[in-house]
């Protein structure tokens, strides 16, 4: 139990569109611990983003508890869930989400100012972890100087650098090309070996699926397998 | 400093739309500080009106009751010679008063040939009207009224008009004496001017007080004028005086000359309420339009606010970015209308374009009076306008939970 970073409950979310009511995750029991590269599948509409959101504290259940890092989460305010996304969340989001008026230094600066870490460390680390994913030369470029797959590397540095507990993914690889998506999957999987770094991710790739070392598979919003 | 900096970085994200909100800013400004600063010189004109024109000063002192009843008990409320000395002695004593000016009024009938008019008329010492025409207002002193001789009478140009006076004829004028008989002096006009009010240019006399003195049959004076070199200090030294007067056994009553000046208090109070109305109207517009701006701008920027609320950034923090985006656009504004309204002053100086001010005749120059309060108090309202439109078009999106604001679409 010491090693689990996040476990859900009884997990259940319930979505009411006009008057029908859409369960959109239904009695969900799961555990990610420490060092898990996890990925969730399934098809559209199975719940795969509702599940991560849940995980990584940016939407509230209907039903259930969420214990993160040992703590039951269902009490704390918004401040509190932001305090620890800041500082124990990485979130790579699908489109890459950089800010556009930042550079890639900048972006990657950005958890670390909301975490309050001090001026020079922060672009100390920056500099650091960027130089490691071969972007030493593009520090000052904006996103849309960047390829896809140089954005996605960004973004998955963005969500490193606070040295999180956790990574949670959703479908990283779902805009890049085979190529970049493969290299972008094997990054992950590297720093997940060398740093020990958790990752949950959902993708529908099958290519990407065989990197995973556990696989959940939700349908209807309930896990299959 | 770095959420400043980013701020920054997002007003030049969208350079056009940026500047059009901070065009509608500084035009906002520039409207309102255009009109306080031409209703400033419009009560800067009516205050030299009353206080040089009107002959004023900025204090009057009567004996007390004179205020109320001095108008039909005349006689009443007059000083002597030696009461008037030494109320004068006492004022003068008062380091900050620069002129002390005894007065008389008359009021009767003149005649030119077999042509007669009513006038009314004040006695002043044409010395005394010398250092009261070069009283100093808001920063001016006036050049124009302090060589009209009137070792005589000098004559409101109207009345002189239509009795067809010129200077250097003779006039009788008839009035009542101390003792209630009618008396008559020949005097002669020493000049012709505007007084300064369509009211009183066809009737006013300006009348040397010895001459006034002699048909009035005495050596007295109803009132006292003072001005002082402080006009901000009028109320203080009016305290000062009364008390000094009072201790040395004087009863009277003062006034200080806007509590005399009826006309001034009354366009003041007018034109006080129609800024008051267009502030409030210029504001809801600019707020509108400046929300408008920052609906877009949020609204392009959801996703985004999304994502750093998912990084962690609180509720509070990106209300605070987007204020300060409000903020330093608004003051960006702010900053360049003054820079305008400088110009603007600078550009009706050089051009001496002049008006009539409400109840006066005299043409003065366009002019704007900018007021560092006044411009203090616009500076914070469009401050305000920034911060609270920003605030308002960031909440919405704040309201939703940030799972929700991820599935935007623009």
């Amino acid at each position: 139990m010491e090693d689990t970073i996040i476990q859900l409950k009884s997990i259940s979310k319930r979505y009411t569109i006009d008057t029908q009511i859409i369960n959109a995750l239904a009695e969900i029991d799961f555990s990610v611990k420490k060092s898990d590269f996890t990925a969730i599948t399934g098809p559209s509409g199975s719940g795969k983003t509702t599940l991560l959101n849940i995980l990584s504290l940016i939407d509230i259940p209907s039903q259930g508890q969420i214990i993160f890092d040992g703590i039951e989460t269902g009490k704390f305010n918004d401040n509190e869930l932001s305090k620890i996304r800041s500082s124990k969340i990485g979130i790579v989001f699908q489109q890459y989400s950089l800010i556009p008026v930042l550079n890639v230094l900048e972006n990657v600066i950005f958890p670390l100012q909301i975490k309050r870490i001090s001026k020079h460390n922060r672009k100390e680390m920056a500099v650091s972890l960027l130089s490691k994913f071969g972007l030493e030369n593009y520090l000052k470029a904006k996103p849309y100087q960047l390829s896809s797959g140089q954005r996605q590397r960004v973004a998955i540095a963005r969500a490193l650098v606070t040295e999180p507990l956790i990574i949670i993914a959703d479908e990283p690889t779902a805009a890049l090309d085979s190529k970049s998506g493969e290299e972008t999957i094997n990054l992950m999987k590297e720093i997940n070996h060398l740093l020990n770094t958790t990752f949950v991710f959902s993708t529908h790739d099958m290519r990407i699926m065989k990197y995973a070392k556990d696989i959940i598979e939700l349908v209807d919003g309930k896990i299959t397998k | 400093m770095y959420y400043i900096q980013f701020a920054i970085k997002n007003i030049f994200r969208k350079k056009q739309r940026s500047f059009v909100t901070i065009f509608t800013i500084c035009l906002g400004f520039c409207a309102l500080g255009v009109l306080s600063g031409m209703l400033n010189n419009i009560y800067s004109r009516l205050k030299e009106q009353a206080i040089i024109n009107e002959k004023l000063g900025h204090i009057t002192f009567v004996k007390a009751g004179y205020f109320q009843y001095g108008k039909v008990n005349f006689n009443e409320y007059l000083w002597n010679q030696e009461e008037l000395e030494k109320i004068i002695e006492i004022i003068k004593s008062n380091d900050e008063v620069i002129l002390t000016s005894p007065r008389l009024s008359l009021f009767g009938t003149l005649n030119k040939s077999d042509i007669s008019s009513i006038y009314i008329s004040e006695g002043i010492l044409p010395e005394d009207n010398k250092i009261l025409s070069q009283t100093n207002i808001d920063g001016r002193v006036n050049q124009n009224i302090q060589n009209i001789d009137f070792s005589n009478v000098a004559i409101g140009s109207e009345l002189a008009k239509n009795l067809d006076i010129k200077v250097g004829e003779s006039l009788t004028l008839l009035g009542i004496a101390y003792d209630g008989t009618p008396n008559a002096i020949d005097v002669v006009v020493n000049s012709i001017y505007n007084t300064g009010n369509p009211a009183t240019n066809d009737k006013f006399l300006l009348i040397n007080l010895e001459i006034v003195q002699e048909l009035y049959g005495k050596k007295s004076a109803e009132k006292i004028i003072v001005t002082v070199k402080n006009s901000k200090r009028i109320k203080a030294i009016q305290q000062e005086l009364n008390y000094s007067l009072e201790n040395a056994g004087y009863n009277i009553d003062s006034k200080s000359w806007d509590e005399i000046s009826v006309s001034y208090l009354k366009v003041r109070k007018m034109f006080s309420v129609i800024f008051r109305v267009l502030i409030v109207i210029i504001s809801i517009i600019i707020l509108l339009m400046m929300l408008n701006t920052f609906y877009m701008n949020i609204t392009e920027r959801t996703l985004e606010i999304a994502s750093m609320r998912a990084m962690g950034l609180t509720r509070g923090r990106i209300s605070y970015l987007f204020c300060l985006e409000g903020l330093i656009m608004s003051i960006l504004g702010s900053v360049i209308a003054i820079a305008m309204l400088l110009l603007i002053k600078f550009i009706l100086k050089t051009v001496n374009i002049t008006f009539v001010p409400p109840v006066a005749s005299v043409e003065v120059p366009v002019e704007i009076i900018l007021i560092p309060t006044n411009l203090t108090c616009l500076f914070m309202v469009f401050i305000s306008l920034g911060v609270i439109s920003s605030l308002l078009s960031v909440t919405d999106v704040l309201q939703k939970s940030i799972a929700e604001t991820l599935k935007y679409k623009i």
